[in-house]
């Protein structure tokens, strides 16, 4: 029965330590020093997600099922919002990288970070992903890549139950990575989250959470610009 | 501030504005405000409403997973009950708590603002109303068999660095002897463009609040005159954007139609019908021509 126990206390630190890695700590942003030979920088885009509804915490399949109904009018309201100009953010980082100087070249195709073979080196700032392939495939010394992951609203469950009102909600994360070194040189999570003034629940057109997320968006693109304009 | 007030500059360069935004004759709610008796309905509160501007972004508890006791279906549903009982009260008290945190901001200036009442905050408008029209205040709820009345419901925010006033007016109009049905109603809110004092306390209080209380009437005579206006225009049809403005330190932003810009400042209707005055910044306003946008302080101006 110990013996039992000990493998089974075991088992259990073993798998609750191997979630816990370290995480990237953010890194500012600084423009590469000018060289001899300039150096250049591909600015890219991961594809941007459907603008839409999260409920975290509605964790249990039947709580997910009772939150996803409770807010469906909610998304599918959420489903007509414009992503506004958020495909062109990798031309507006160019155009601020290009003002410092620095020879740019835009991806035009979004890149699909997960499907890069992971990195043989590994340390701090190192990448996760070997992104020396893009490098090779589009002639750049560094890579800036936008990545939101999320836009939309967000509304916080705990079971069953709202823990908070629905958000205007953008997530993602900005960063850039010397193709030599596969090494970040920035890294910034964008983390944005803005209440609706006053009520939110005014369907079917939710002007108040609307608001938000218009809100939510511009302050989403300012936080991917603004280490790019100082 | 007592010694700029000169109306009548002010009020043709405004009726030049309004009738700008009603080029063509639109389909009138109201009449002429100039051709009609007019009056003033105050809230029934003596003193003027005041609160810190509060900020909701931060509010909810993080997400979590909850085991129910659950020994039968009917006790499953009573746990999710309770539960959903305590988390909404919980998120009740944390709002409540932000806007307790927020209007701390109001505690220096408690000795101004508790002896600040509606009817000087009233005789203190007329001034600054652009509209033709000086708003005499009627008791509540006294008949008004010949007089069009407004019914104003004036709110102040005090931003948290103390800077900037915001003015939220629900303002209903009553035709001649009507008390239940209204004419027109709707919410205006006014930003102040910020005071660059490095004090901004001592400015707002010297003098018993001198400052302080010019600067809320002349808020509400804008809000009347943003009224008035939107009253006798046809509804805007200009484009929905995103609209960055000043409040305070701090950038805003604000989804809606733009009516009317200026080089210092933009009137636009929000997305929930509600106008909003507010301060912008513009490089390429220069300050000639934002002291004039300023002293002209249509129903898009002033504030400041």
């Amino acid at each position: 029965m110990n013996k039992l126990l000990g493998t089974a206390l075991l088992a259990g630190t073993i798998l609750l330590t191997g979630c816990a890695g370290k995480p990237q700590r953010p890194i500012a942003f600084t423009a590469p020093a000018v060289t001899a030979q300039p150096q250049k920088v591909g600015v890219a885009m991961t594809a941007l997600p459907k603008v839409d509804t999260s409920l975290p915490g509605a964790g249990c399949l039947l709580c997910l099922a009772a939150a996803a109904v409770a807010n469906s009018t909610l998304t599918s309201y959420t489903h007509t919002l414009p992503q506004e100009d958020l495909p062109k953010l990798k031309q507006q980082v160019a155009e601020l990288l290009r003002k410092k100087g620095m020879d740019v070249v835009v991806i035009e195709q979004d890149i699909n970070v997960g499907k890069l073979p992971n990195a043989q080196g590994k340390g701090p700032d190192i990448a996760k992903k070997d992104f020396s392939s893009l490098g090779r495939q589009y002639n750049i010394d560094h890579l800036v890549v936008i990545d939101i992951s999320q836009v939309g609203f967000e509304r916080m469950y705990s079971s069953y139950i709202p823990a908070s009102d629905p958000k205007g909600a953008v997530t993602g994360l900005g960063y850039e990575v010397n193709l030599k070194t596969n090494a970040y040189e920035w890294y910034a999570p964008v983390n944005i989250r803005v209440s609706a003034e006053g009520k939110w629940d005014e369907p079917p057109k939710f002007p108040g959470l609307t608001n938000a997320y218009f809100q939510a968006l511009e302050m989403g693109k300012d936080s991917f610009l603004k280490p790019f304009s100082g | 501030m007592s010694g700029m007030r000169t109306p009548r500059p002010r009020a043709t360069v405004a009726m030049a504005f309004l009738a700008f935004a009603a080029p063509v004759a639109p389909p009138a709610k109201l009449p002429d405000p100039a051709t009609f008796h007019w009056a003033m309905e105050l809230p029934a509160a003596p003193w003027v409403a005041f609160r810190g501007v509060v900020n909701f972004d931060k509010a909810g508890i993080g997400p979590m997973n909850m085991m129910y006791p659950a020994p039968n279906p009917a006790g499953l549903l009573v746990a999710v009950l309770t539960h959903a009982a305590i988390a909404k009260g919980s998120r009740e008290a944390q709002k409540t708590k932000i806007e307790k945190e927020a209007d701390q901001v109001l505690e220096p200036f408690s000795g101004v603002i508790n002896t600040f009442g509606y009817a000087d905050l009233a005789e203190r408008s007329k001034p600054w109303a652009l509209t033709g029209t000086q708003l005499p205040v009627l008791p509540r709820g006294a008949p008004h068999p010949d007089t069009w009345v407004v019914l104003v419901n004036p709110v102040y925010s005090i931003t948290q660095d103390q800077t900037t006033l915001v003015l939220d007016n629900t303002i209903a109009i009553y035709a001649p002897g009507e008390t239940k049905r209204t004419s027109y109603i709707n919410t205006v809110r006014v930003i102040a463009d910020a005071q660059v004092e490095p004090d901004p306390l001592a400015h707002w209080t010297a003098d018993d609040g001198a400052e302080l209380k010019d600067r809320s009437a002349h808020l509400l005579a804008e809000s009347l005159d943003i009224a008035f206006a939107d009253a006798m225009a046809p509804v805007t049809e200009a484009p929905f954007r995103t609209v960055r403005y000043q409040e305070g330190s701090e950038e805003r932003m604000e989804r809606g139609q733009p009516i009317a810009e200026q080089c210092d400042r933009v009137l636009l209707r929000s997305l929930r019908g509600t106008l909003m005055s507010v301060p912008v910044k513009r490089l390429e306003c220069a300050p000639a021509q934002g002291a004039q946008a300023a002293a002209a302080a249509a129903p898009a101006g002033g504030g400041g």
